[in-house]
């Protein structure tokens, strides 16, 4: 299934099935980042070693992202957590659902695990910023980026250099920033609070490069959520889902082996 | 069941008809499309129109064609460098008929 209508937007889907039996496979969802994100990030690193590991995979591009719709409102996190919960209940998942995610994918997944706890079983977040100084961060800088698009018209200029890819990531970026609601969204959320953090059931691992700039997310999640894991990789910073991907992928094999009963090292795919 | 038309050219000649629905037709009247021609080099393809195509194939070809298997024994550098001839390659292997006699 490649497209489904969820709260009322349409998602790009790409589910991957372990090897036989997948019946009562346990669920992962991977969540991803803010803006020049999508499913193919997570598709060509961590999906399938999950799935060869016996996970059911879900992949979904965000609204706004990747090849789901564009909607001009609706970016706050409470909506994404919405979108999320809305695509679950169409592809009929009732289980807890092992959530994996990057950056801004964390905050949905947050909001997800605090408005309905039943829907999620595990969260391995990478690189997540929830400290209360995020919401003016990601505007401030997002505003900056949206200028300079629709002032300099680097996406046409790009396009007339024949560098498709960038003019294409241009073009995007500009939509998103320009043509939403998207930063005003974002602008406007709460952060989350250590109170609300406490109120976290499920089990949560953080991983985070040892250069990243959210060092204090990190000490707040481990601070206040009751099961958390934290997990620091030397010699990184915010990109570690492209600069470390194998690192990543034993952490999360590791993880979900506790916490989801999947093998530790992925099973090598016949030729 | 119909006998797919299983040489390169006909799998090379499929899969740049579904590129065109991918990247547009001009810019596959700009690169002439053969088997060294690498998707991420050449055809700037992004790994989200991979993903795309790996849909289309999978319509295209129904369960004969396994591309996540395929991708799933490369690194993300490895599927950045593919070229057009690797998969070509994969797909008609894929639909390459059995063997007589051949144990299923």
């Amino acid at each position: 299934m490649a497209e489904v209508v969820a709260n009322g937007v349409r998602l790009h889907v790409q589910r991957l099935a372990p090897p036989a039996p997948s019946e009562g496979a346990p669920v992962v969802v991977f969540v991803h980042g803010l803006i020049l994100d999508n499913l193919s990030s997570f598709y060509y690193t961590l999906a399938n070693p999950v799935a060869l590991a016996g996970g059911d995979v879900i992949l979904y591009d965000l609204r706004g992202h990747g090849l789901s719709e564009v909607p001009a409102t609706g970016y706050t996190t409470h909506q994404a957590a919405s979108d999320l919960d809305g695509l679950l209940d169409c592809l009929e998942v009732s289980t807890p659902v092992h959530l994996v995610t990057n950056s801004y994918g964390g905050l949905v997944a947050l909001r997800l695990a605090l408005a309905h706890p039943e829907r999620v079983a595990s969260l391995l977040a990478v690189e997540v910023n929830c400290t209360d100084d995020w919401t003016e961060l990601m505007a401030n800088t997002l505003t900056v980026i949206a200028l300079a698009l629709e002032h300099d018209g680097i996406a046409t200029a790009l396009a007339a250099l024949g560098q498709r890819r960038m003019a294409r990531t241009a073009a995007l970026a500009d939509n998103l920033l320009n043509g939403t609601t998207l930063i005003d969204d974002l602008a406007s959320e709460r952060p989350f609070t250590p109170t609300e953090l406490a109120r976290l059931t499920a089990p949560v691992c953080v991983f985070y490069g040892e250069h990243t700039e959210l060092l204090a997310s990190a000490r707040l999640l481990e601070a206040s959520v009751p099961s958390c894991h934290l997990e620091i990789v030397p010699g990184l910073g915010h990109t570690v889902l492209r600069e470390a991907t194998d690192v990543l992928r034993r952490v999360a094999l590791s993880w979900l082996a506790d916490q989801a009963g999947l093998t530790a090292e992925a099973a090598t795919p016949t030729i | 069941m119909a006998e797919e038309a299983i040489s390169p050219e006909a799998v090379l000649a499929e899969l740049v008809k579904l590129l065109a629905q991918i990247v547009g037709d001009e810019m596959l009247i700009e690169v002439e499309v053969g088997p060294a021609t690498r998707f991420n080099e050449d055809l700037a393809l992004e790994s989200i129109e991979f993903v795309a195509l790996a849909e289309k194939l999978q319509q295209r070809y129904g369960g004969r064609v396994d591309f996540t298997a395929f991708v799933a024994e490369m690194d993300i550098d490895q599927i950045m460098a593919m070229t057009v001839g690797q998969l070509v390659d994969h797909i008609s292997s894929c639909l390459a008929p059995v063997q007589p006699g051949a144990v299923t």
